[in-house]
């Protein structure tokens, strides 16, 4: 049998970079050898591509990797990439992974695990995928856009304020509209924190989201498919403090997951199918791990995540473990279906 | 003057609308004001290539005729080598991959400031669906419609499945109805159906082009197309009223030169030109399209509906986008008076638009 070549991109330029590396690192490490030749694509900082051997992906961060690249990596440029691989398997995330990279992949025609182009930008696009949201009638956190153009330039932060304490109060949630893995993330507690919150997350985003602090438990839930999307089993992801920081999502033994949630099965179903419809609307594809919250009344959704984290605590593998799947498995079935889709689209994905 | 910026003109592609590209891109790429810019003209192959291309390619009449003559006449480029043959590229691709997100995300990760909408913005253009989603939820009026896809129709081995999707244009829609892919551009694959019997075979046309479709009722009145330009602050053109034979506005009649009769403004009283304009430039501002971009749509008993939004459009010499163009008057500096807008300070503007937004952008565009 002639094997698949994957080749699994790690590193990238955004903020989550270092969990792309131990995503990649168990990836690499369950993939079905008998199936798949490997082939390690590393992204710089400048977003060029590396190829690198085993012992690259070991190394301690991303940094050490670049450092030793123009040693032990070759440089593959971007068009010489479909004569090198047969399918790409991202295992970056975040800003350009999520966003750009589809785009690439699709002039290139490279089959691939992306959410497609369409899905990869909007699910970064926190402020427009609330938009659709809400138009097929989910549940979104309230919230207030603030936009740099209004804050800055026309100056108008004391109505903008005035109008964040009416509608929302303290204490609210600051985050820049385009980031993810709590980037730039605060929660003031009055006028002076608020200000100095919105002005920071600016600095990421010409865009800023203030929106309330919802009560209740923390859900994310895994969604798969092309045509016909379906949900597996949700885990509860409790907090220890205001919200979850990137040390709870990520640091091993340091956050609590509860698949499946403390909630009644009419609940969780309520959970499954508001999160299809979800990943439908927004025009995901292949896989997304969309994050949302049971206030005890209603379910709504925060957003959704694609590719999502793959280390080997996360809340993924408790949900496929649920099915009966290995991580073997499901990486297979991610391929499969993916690489299917690619074959029978018109256009990008 | 500093060193004059390198404008990269990229046009060709791997879509249905590769042959405009290429009418498109020749205009821009003469139209590009030598007092300001260096022109650089680079041309996509089907495999998604680029090739920096010579001017006797350029003024080539077809796609073909480049491409038997690339491995002669140009040298082809590593994408990470844009970076220092041009300062901007002036995106001239049109239809899939061009428009859609796709070189856009290209771009973004080669960090090339480019002309035009970004990532986001270009996919959503292009993917009538969900635009209709959001435009009815924003309160927009927009044709009555269904979307149906290739696996809920063709797959279904049950012959009431396909009943229950006729039933429903029947009751939803009624006839004529139009019958398209959901991202495609230039009229490709539209078809208008009259009556039952002719569904099917309309839908195997507009499946060939994409494995979703979109059923709209047909609008019996004035189409028009708006032009708006501009980033965080856009202005609305004066839109443009299309009148054609036939049914449709199809691919011919949009792009023989005469094949349509353009009227700039639009027939209607100057309230609805108004408000077409103030809505054009609403949906421009929320889906964030940037650089320029156009709204589609139909005027019907003094109501307006809106039909689509592209983030790219054709531009050759007998485009009605430059009726809009002439009839915009703009301030330039050095110059007190306001002047009437030219094709070549319109190419100008889009790339000066160009380098404002991705200046200002944090991350993406």
């Amino acid at each position: 049998m002639i094997k698949k070549k994957i080749g699994l991109f790690l590193g990238g330029k955004s903020s989550e970079k270092e969990i792309s590396l131990e995503s990649a690192r168990h990836v690499y490490n369950n993939l079905d050898e008998e199936k798949y030749e490997k082939i390690l694509l590393f992204v710089d900082s400048s977003n060029a591509f590396w190829q690198i051997n085993e012992p690259l992906l070991w190394m301690n961060t991303t940094k050490d990797i670049e450092s030793n690249l123009k040693l032990d990596g070759r440089r593959v440029f971007y068009e010489e990439l479909k004569q090198l691989v047969d399918y790409v398997f991202l295992a970056v995330h975040g800003k350009f992974a999520e966003d750009a990279m589809p785009g690439l992949l699709e002039i290139l025609d490279i089959p691939n695990n992306s959410a497609g182009v369409l899905g990869g930008a909007i699910s970064m696009d926190k402020d427009k995928q609330r938009f659709l949201l809400k138009a097929v009638g989910l549940n979104v956190p309230k919230y207030i856009a603030v936009k740099i153009d209004d804050w800055e330039i026309k100056n108008h932060k004391h109505e903008i304020s005035n109008k964040i304490q009416k509608e929302i109060g303290f204490p609210c949630i600051v985050k820049p509209a385009r980031e993810g893995s709590s980037t730039a993330l605060a929660m003031p507690k009055n006028e002076v924190e608020l200000n100095m919150a919105i002005d920071n997350a600016l600095n990421f985003d010409n865009v800023v989201l203030v929106e309330e602090v919802l009560a209740g438990k923390e859900v994310t839930t895994a969604v798969i498919g092309v045509d016909r999307p379906y949900a597996l089993l949700p885990t509860e992801t409790p907090a220890k403090g205001d919200f979850l920081t990137a040390k709870e999502k990520f640091l091993p033994g340091d956050a609590r997951m509860i698949t499946p949630p403390n909630l009644s099965d009419d609940i969780v179903r309520l959970i499954q199918k508001s999160c299809v419809l979800a990943y439908k609307t927004l025009g995901l594809k292949v896989f997304s791990r969309i994050d949302g919250f049971w206030t005890g009344k209603k379910f709504v959704i925060l957003e959704p995540n694609n590719p999502p984290a793959m280390t080997p605590s996360t809340a993924l593998w408790h949900q496929v473990a649920e099915t009966g799947m290995t991580a073997k498995d499901f990486l297979t079935l991610i391929i499969e279906i993916s690489s299917k889709a690619h074959m029978n689209k018109r256009g990008p994905l | 003057m500093d060193k004059k910026l390198k404008i990269g003109v990229i046009f060709g592609g791997k879509s249905s609308e590769k042959e405009i590209s290429l009418a498109t891109g020749r205009y821009i790429y003469q139209l590009i004001d030598p007092a300001k810019f260096e022109s650089v003209a680079i041309f996509m192959d089907e495999k998604g290539h680029i090739w920096q291309i010579p001017d006797k390619l350029i003024i080539q009449n077809t796609t073909n005729d480049i491409v038997e003559r690339l491995k002669k006449d140009a040298k082809e480029i590593h994408f990470e080598d844009l970076k220092k043959i041009t300062n901007v590229i002036f995106i001239a691709l049109l239809g899939k991959y061009g428009e859609d997100g796709s070189i856009q995300g290209l771009l973004e990760l080669l960090g090339i400031p480019y002309t035009g909408s970004g990532i986001l913005a270009s996919a959503l253009g292009m993917d009538k669906k969900t635009v209709r989603i959001l435009l009815d939820y924003l309160g927009y009026r927009i044709p009555k419609g269904i979307v149906v896809s290739k696996i809920e129709f063709g797959q279904s081995q049950t012959k009431s499945k396909k009943e229950e999707i006729k039933n429903k244009i029947k009751n939803q829609i009624g006839y004529p109805c139009v019958v398209k892919p959901t991202r495609e551009g230039s009229s490709v694959g539209v078809v208008v159906s009259h009556k039952e019997d002719e569904l099917e075979k309309a839908f195997e046309q507009a499946f060939y082009f994409d494995n979703e479709i979109l059923i709209e009722e047909y609008i019996k009145g004035k189409e028009f197309m708006c032009v708006v330009f501009g980033n965080d602050n856009p202005h609305a053109m004066l839109p443009t009223e299309v009148s054609f034979q036939g049914e449709i506005h199809t691919y011919d009649s949009k792009y023989m030169p005469g094949g349509a009769q353009y009227f700039t403004p639009i027939r209607v009283k100057d309230e609805i030109i108004k408000k077409i304009q103030k809505q054009a430039q609403e949906i421009y501002q929320i889906l964030g399209l940037k650089g320029y971009g156009r709204v589609d749509g139909f005027v019907l008993n003094s109501e307006i509906y809106i039909g689509e939004v592209h983030t790219g459009t054709i531009m050759v010499p007998s485009s009605y986008v430059f009726h809009e163009v002439s009839r915009t008057k703009i301030q330039l500096k050095g110059i007190e008076s306001k002047i009437p807008m030219t094709p070549k300070i319109w190419v100008s503007k889009i790339i000066e638009m160009a380098l404002e937004a991705h200046k200002n952008k944090k991350g993406l565009l």
